[in-house]
C-alpha cells in the first residue's frame, strides 16, 4: 500500500516522539524519596553556608558549630550519604551580615521542608516537620 | 494514633499550657514577661482552633481541669516550666502531623510545631539552658 500523506506525517510524529524519549528509563523514585532527596539538598546548602561563615569569621565558629551539627543530623535522618562541606565562598562583609544570611537561608529551608511535609507520607511528614521546626528555631537564635 | 486522639490530647495539652503560662508569667521580670504573654496568647489561639476543629468533626471538646500541679518558685523555675510545656506540646503537634492526611490539619500542625520550637529556643536562650536548639523538635 502506498503511504498516504497522513500516514507519513503520523510516522514522522511517532519518530520524533521516540527520539525525545530518553534511551534509559529514569530509576523509579518514590514521591517520598524525591522529597527526602530535595530536603537533603537544602540541608547541604545550609551546611555549606555554615562552613563558609565559620571560615570567614572565626569569632562566630563556636556559636555556629551546634547549629551546623543539627544539620548534619538532619542529613543523616534523611538517609543522605555523608558529605564534607566544602565551604563555598561567603558573600558577607561583616559577621552580622553573615548571621543574617544564615537566618534567611534557615527560614527558606524551613519553608521548603514545611511544604514538603504537607504531601509526604505520614512518617516522612513527621521527619520533615521536625526539621522545619528546627530550622525555624535556628533562624530565631541567629538574630 | 488516630486523628481524633491526637486532636483531643492536643486540646488537653493546650489547656495545661495556658494555665502554666498564667502561673509562670507572675515569676518573670518585665522583659521576660513579654515573652510569656506572647506565648500565652499564641496558645489561646491554638486552643480555640482545636476546639473549632473538634466541634466540626462532632468530637467532644475536653474542658480545662480546675487546677494543674504546677509550682514555680522563681524566675529560673518559670523558664524551665516554659521549656517543659513547649517540649510536651511539640511532641503532640508532631503526633498530629503523623495522624492526619488532611492538608489543612497538616499545615496547622507543622506551623504549630515550628512555633513551639521557636518559643522553646527563646526560653532556653533566656534561661541560658544548653543546648539552645533541638535537632528534632517533638521527636520523643
Amino acid at each position: 500500500m502506498q503511504p498516504t500523506r497522513r500516514t507519513l506525517l503520523l510516522g514522522g510524529a511517532v519518530g520524533l516522539a521516540a527520539a525525545c524519549t530518553p534511551e534509559r528509563a529514569p530509576a523509579v523514585v518514590s514521591p517520598d524519596e524525591r522529597l527526602k532527596q530535595r530536603a537533603a539538598i537544602r540541608e547541604d546548602a545550609l551546611l555549606q553556608l555554615y562552613a563558609a561563615a565559620a571560615a570567614a569569621f572565626p569569632e562566630l565558629a563556636a556559636r555556629l558549630a551546634p547549629l551546623s551539627q543539627d544539620h548534619a543530623r538532619h542529613r543523616a535522618a534523611l538517609g543522605a550519604p555523608a558529605a564534607v562541606p566544602t565551604g563555598a565562598p561567603l558573600v558577607a562583609a561583616t559577621p552580622r551580615a553573615a548571621l543574617q544570611r544564615l537566618a534567611a537561608l534557615e527560614r527558606e529551608t524551613a519553608a521548603g521542608h514545611a511544604a514538603a511535609a504537607i504531601t509526604a507520607s505520614r512518617p516522612v511528614a513527621q521527619v520533615l516537620a521536625s526539621l522545619a521546626a528546627c530550622e525555624s528555631s535556628h533562624a530565631a537564635v541567629l538574630r | 494514633m488516630t486523628e481524633a486522639t491526637a486532636l483531643t490530647s492536643l486540646l488537653e495539652a493546650e489547656h495545661a499550657a495556658i494555665y502554666g503560662y498564667g502561673v509562670l508569667g507572675a515569676r518573670l521580670d518585665k522583659p521576660t514577661r513579654e515573652l510569656a504573654l506572647r506565648a500565652f496568647d499564641a496558645h489561646r489561639v491554638l486552643r480555640n482552633t482545636l476546639t473549632v476543629t473538634l466541634r466540626s468533626k462532632q468530637l467532644p471538646t475536653p474542658a480545662p481541669l480546675p487546677t494543674y500541679d504546677v509550682t514555680v518558685a522563681d524566675r529560673l523555675e518559670a523558664v524551665r516550666l516554659a521549656v517543659r510545656l513547649e517540649g510536651e506540646l511539640a511532641v503532640r503537634w508532631r503526633d498530629l502531623v503523623g495522624a492526619t492526611d488532611d492538608p489543612a490539619l497538616r499545615k496547622l500542625a507543622i506551623t504549630a510545631l515550628q512555633e513551639t520550637a521557636v518559643r522553646d529556643a527563646g526560653w532556653r536562650r533566656t534561661g541560658r539552658i544548653a543546648p539552645l536548639t533541638n535537632p528534632f523538635p517533638g521527636q520523643a
